[in-house]
C-alpha cells in the first residue's frame, strides 16, 4: 500500500485529475490506505484532497478517516499551543530559538497547519544555552532528562529530552544534527536564521531556506525516509520556495559533509514523489552501486523492519554507507561499534567497567 | 437518594469532563483525546449524548432525566447504562468526580 500512497501523494496538490483517477482505479483497499496514511503522517493531507475532489470512499474507510483526522486536529492544536508557550518562555529568557519542523514549518507550507502531523517539539538552541533553556522551561512543568542517557546525548547526540506533565515532549537540539559521521552545528545555522512569528504570535527563528531544506533532507535520510510526510515536506518546501539558491545549498551540503545523504534524499524524492531538485543541487552521490543498494533499503522497495534492533542496524548501515568521507565513515562505525561493545561489557561485567558505559 | 450505583458512582455523583481531555464531534459522535496520555477514544452516538449532557448538566441523575425524554428506554435500564458508561469514562480518566451531591 506504500506504493499506492506514494502515487497518490505525488499528485497532491498539483494534479487533481490524476489524483481522482488514481483513487478510482488504483485504490483497492481503502482501509489499508487510510491506516498507511496515518502511519506515514499524511492522513490530514490525504483527507483534505479526498474532500476537495469529492472522492467516493467506502463507508467504513470514510468513518475511520474522519475520526482519525479529528483526533489529529485535536493533537495538533495541543502541540501548537505547547510550542507557543515554550517559545514565549525562551524568548523571555533571551534565548535565540529556532523551531525545527513542527507547527512552525506546517503553517508555512500547508494550507492548514493541522494537516501536518507533529508528534513532538524540536527546538534548536546554542549549546551554551542548554541550562538556561531548561530553567526557562521549568515553570511550564518541563524537566530536563538526566542520567546516563543524557550524559551520552550531551557528548554524542544532537538533542536532550524535556518532558512535561503532558505530552508533547520537547527535543532540545543543541546541535542541529549528528549523523553520517558529521555534526551540523547549531551556532552556524542560528547565525543565518531568520526571525519569525508562529501563527499563535510567539517569536522564534526559522532556518535560512537553503539550511532548512538541507536539514529536512538530511533528517529524513537519517530516519531512512520512514515517514512519507518527511518527503512530502520537502516537495512542498521546494514549491513554496521557488527562489532557492541551489548552488548555495550544494555548497553547504559539501561544507557540512552531507552531500551523499542529500543526494540520496534527492533520489528517493524523485522515485517516490516524482519531484526533481534542480541540477545545481546534484551534489556528490555516493558510489553508484552503494547508492543503489542503500536506496533499496530506504525507498519502500524492501519492507522496513517493524521494530527492534534491526531498525537501529538498518539506520546505522545506511548512515555508514552515506558518510561523505572515509574518515567520517570510519569515525561513525568506530564510535557505534565501540558503544555496542561498551554496553555489552557493562551488561555482562557491571562490577568491572564504568557505569556510564551503559549509556 | 435512590437510584442505582455502579462502583463508587451513583446518580447523585457530580461529574465533569476532565479538563485535560479535548473532544471533537464527527458526524454526531465524539472523539476524545486525553492530553495527559496522548490516548484517543471514540464514543458512539448515545455515548456522545451522555458526554454532552454531562458537560451541560453535571449530575448523572439529570443526564438520565434528559435522556429519558429523548430515548424510548425503560428508566432503570437507562440509569444502569449511563452509570456503566460514566464508570468506564471515569476509570479511563475522561470524567472526573466533582463532588458528592445531596
Amino acid at each position: 500500500m506504500t506504493a499506492a500512497l506514494d502515487r497518490l501523494m505525488a499528485t497532491i496538490p498539483e494534479a487533481p485529475e490524476r489524483f481522482d483517477a488514481l483513487c478510482r482505479d488504483d485504490v483497492t483497499d481503502w482501509i489499508t490506505l487510510v491506516e498507511s496514511a496515518g502511519r506515514d503522517g499524511v492522513l490530514g493531507i490525504l483527507r483534505r484532497e479526498i474532500v476537495l475532489a469529492r472522492i467516493p470512499v467506502p463507508e467504513d474507510a470514510r468513518r475511520l478517516l474522519e475520526r482519525l483526522e479529528a483526533v489529529e486536529r485535536l493533537w495538533q492544536a495541543n502541540v501548537a499551543r505547547a510550542l507557543d508557550r515554550a517559545l514565549l518562555a525562551l524568548d523571555a529568557a533571551g534565548i535565540q530559538t529556532a523551531a525545527l519542523k513542527g507547527p512552525a514549518l506546517a503553517e508555512r507550507l500547508y494550507p492548514e497547519a493541522a494537516m501536518r502531523r507533529c508528534t513532538d517539539l524540536d527546538l534548536l538552541i546554542a549549546e551554551r544555552d542548554i541550562e538556561r533553556a531548561a530553567r526557562a522551561l521549568e515553570p511550564l512543568g518541563y524537566e530536563l532528562e538526566d542520567g546516563l542517557a543524557a550524559l551520552y546525548a550531551r557528548r554524542h547526540h544532537h538533542h536532550l529530552h524535556l518532558a512535561g506533565r503532558c505530552p508533547p515532549v520537547i527535543e532540545l537540539h543543541f546541535r542541529a544534527y549528528v549523523g553520517f559521521g558529521v555534526t551540523l552545528p547549531a551556532e552556524t545555522l542560528l547565525a543565518r536564521a531568520r526571525a519569525h512569528h508562529t501563527g499563535g504570535g510567539a517569536p522564534c527563528w526559522v532556518l535560512a531556506p537553503e539550511d532548512e531544506l538541507l536539514y529536512l533532507g538530511v533528517h529524513a535520510a537519517g530516519h531512512c525516509f520512514d515517514r512519507l510526510l518527511w518527503l512530502y515536506d520537502l516537495k512542498l518546501f521546494m514549491s513554496r520556495n521557488p527562489r532557492l539558491d541551489w548552488a548555495l545549498l550544494a555548497e553547504r551540503a559539501r561544507a557540512f559533509g552531507v552531500e551523499a545523504a542529500w543526494a540520496l534524499t534527492r533520489d528517493v524524492l524523485k522515485r517516490r514523489l516524482g519531484v526533481t531538485a534542480p541540477a545545481a543541487a546534484t551534489g556528490r552521490a555516493p558510489a553508484r552501486l552503494g547508492r543503489r543498494l542503500v536506496a533499496r533499503f530506504v525507498d519502500g522497495r524492501v519492507a522496513p523492519p517493524a521494530a527492534g534492533p534491526l531498525v537501529t542496524l538498518r539506520q546505522l548501515l545506511v548512515m555508514a554507507a552515506l558518510c561523505d568521507r572515509p574518515a567520517s565513515a570510519a569515525r561513525f562505525v568506530g564510535h557505534h561499534v565501540a558503544r555496542i561493545v561498551r554496553r555489552r561489557a557493562q551488561r555482562w561485567l557491571p562490577a568491572l567497567v564504568p557505569a556510564e558505559w551503559a549509556a | 437518594m435512590g437510584g442505582l450505583a455502579v462502583g463508587r458512582l451513583s446518580l447523585d455523583t457530580r461529574v465533569s469532563q476532565n479538563p485535560e481531555v479535548v473532544s471533537r464531534e464527527v458526524e454526531g459522535e465524539f472523539v476524545l483525546l486525553d492530553l495527559e496520555s496522548a490516548t484517543y477514544f471514540g464514543l458512539n452516538q448515545v455515548g456522545s449524548r451522555v458526554w454532552t449532557l454531562v458537560s451541560e448538566l453535571g449530575s448523572l441523575r439529570k443526564v438520565c432525566e434528559a435522556m429519558e425524554r429523548e430515548y424510548a428506554v425503560p428508566r432503570e435500564q437507562l440509569e444502569r447504562d449511563v452509570l456503566s458508561l460514566a464508570r468506564e469514562l471515569r476509570d479511563k480518566g475522561l470524567l472526573v468526580v466533582a463532588r458528592e451531591g445531596r
